[in-house]
């Protein structure tokens, strides 16, 4: 009986520091990141205030207890308007808030959790949501958890044009990795025409700490191959060998891709497609003491 | 702060070639013109091979002429960048050591972005400590 009543008693304990800390996410979110985000030219500025200044010091010591036994994932949405241009009037715009504990379950999950992410904007925009493939698009992120293969080629569809853009990704290409056996089926990239004006996905990633310390096989960055970028560079004799004369210069591009976004730039490319509406996937990890 | 990477790759040292030099004076007439949302360009960064001798007298035309700074970064320092600094770096910081650099750039950039990261990140290791107490 006493040891319901204490577990109990703990479970309502732990209930109300998670709304608390809720509490806080959405003060950070709503009094330091949104007035930076507008207008976006204040992008690169919430991420290091954020990152800097505020998530260090107020969360790390509450978190390392509370988020044990929670999922990697947390998300905290407001609809804030922004005028974008080339579109008329004012765009719905939604931002993401990803929290990921100092001790993550697996790199994977987050990489899931940030599709999961992906999967709120495109219901919450309203092209996706009218042409009714939003839902489509949720499920196939729910088979992607489910570690679905076929459906995951669904999603990539979805979200990237071409498999080059999605190999300058840090996070699909190791989504892609992970699930998408080599020498399988050719993966169709092109959009569905249901999707005529092609909208992208800006993924913010921050290189963690212990990642690029200790790189596992299949973590964030670990394609980031820098023994080999200054081969590529001089068109190295073994370079040409290993992926042939054409090809050098396409590898090269995609290694400086990933390795700007491991320092923590956003990448575009081309240029000619530069974002129309952008989504916020914040995956912020915390250095370990 | 929006900067233009332009990857390069040459068996011999980069020289700017006449037919680079006219892609890239497209190239950044047309981000000027599709920029928007995003901030104009602060720089463009030239990453490949070893420079040539004739390469910066050509980097200051350009430079001149199309109003923009431009760099050249042998490959090999970025990837001392990437090895010196184990996280992301500052967006100002990396555009400050850049300009503030000559238009070949060395690896005095990479020692600038380092010596700063390391700055703040012992100053933030010892609030967090400070903090948690």
């Amino acid at each position: 009986m006493a040891k319901k009543k204490t577990r109990r008693s703990r479970l309502k304990r732990t209930k109300s520091q998670k709304e608390n800390l809720l509490k806080k996410l959405r003060q950070l979110l709503s009094v330091d990141i949104l007035p930076s985000l507008s207008p976006l030219g204040g992008i690169a500025k919430a991420i290091e205030a954020v990152l800097l200044h505020r998530v260090h010091i107020i969360f790390r010591p509450v978190a390392k207890h509370m988020f044990k036994n929670l999922p990697s994932a947390l998300t905290i949405s407001q609809e804030i308007q922004v005028r974008l241009p080339g579109r008329k009037g004012k765009a719905k715009f939604l931002e993401c808030f990803i929290y990921y504990p100092d001790q993550p379950a697996e790199e994977t999950e987050a990489l899931f959790a940030v599709a999961h992410e992906l999967g709120h904007i495109f219901l919450h925009y309203d092209i996706m949501a009218s042409s009714g493939k939003a839902r489509r698009y949720v499920e196939l992120v729910e088979a992607v958890r489910k570690k679905k293969r076929e459906k995951t080629e669904r999603v990539f569809q979805v979200v990237f044009t071409a498999r080059e853009e999605m190999e300058a990704d840090a996070f699909a290409h190791v989504i892609a990795k992970e699930y998408l056996q080599p020498g399988g089926p050719a993966l169709a990239f092109a959009l569905p025409k249901a999707f005529p004006k092609r909208k992208k996905a800006l993924t913010v990633s921050v290189a963690p700490i212990e990642y690029l310390r200790g790189i596992k096989a299949e973590a964030m960055f670990s394609n980031v191959n820098l023994a080999e970028l200054s081969q590529l560079a001089s068109r190295a004799q073994g370079i040409i060998k290993k992926y042939g004369e054409r090809s050098v210069e396409k590898v090269f591009e995609t290694q400086l891709a990933l390795l700007a976004q491991s320092l923590g730039f956003y990448w575009f490319q081309p240029v000619q497609d530069i974002v129309r509406w952008i989504c916020f996937a914040f995956l912020i990890i915390l250095p370990s003491r | 702060m929006t900067f233009l990477v332009e990857a390069k790759t040459t068996k011999s040292r980069y020289s700017l070639p006449a037919k680079d030099e006219r892609a890239l004076c497209d190239y950044i007439e047309d981000v000027k013109k599709h920029i928007a949302p995003l901030p104009a360009i602060r720089f463009v960064l030239i990453i490949g091979n070893e420079p040539s001798k004739t390469l910066e007298g050509k980097l200051s035309a350009l430079q001149s002429k199309l109003g923009v700074a431009i760099r050249f970064c042998p490959a090999k320092f970025f990837v001392a960048l990437r090895r010196k600094i184990p996280g992301p770096v500052s967006a100002d910081e990396f555009s400050m050591a850049i300009l503030s650099e000559s238009l070949i750039l060395t690896d005095n950039f990479v020692k600038m972005i380092a010596s700063a990261y390391r700055r703040k990140h012992e100053a933030l290791v010892n609030l967090v400590r400070i903090s948690i107490g």
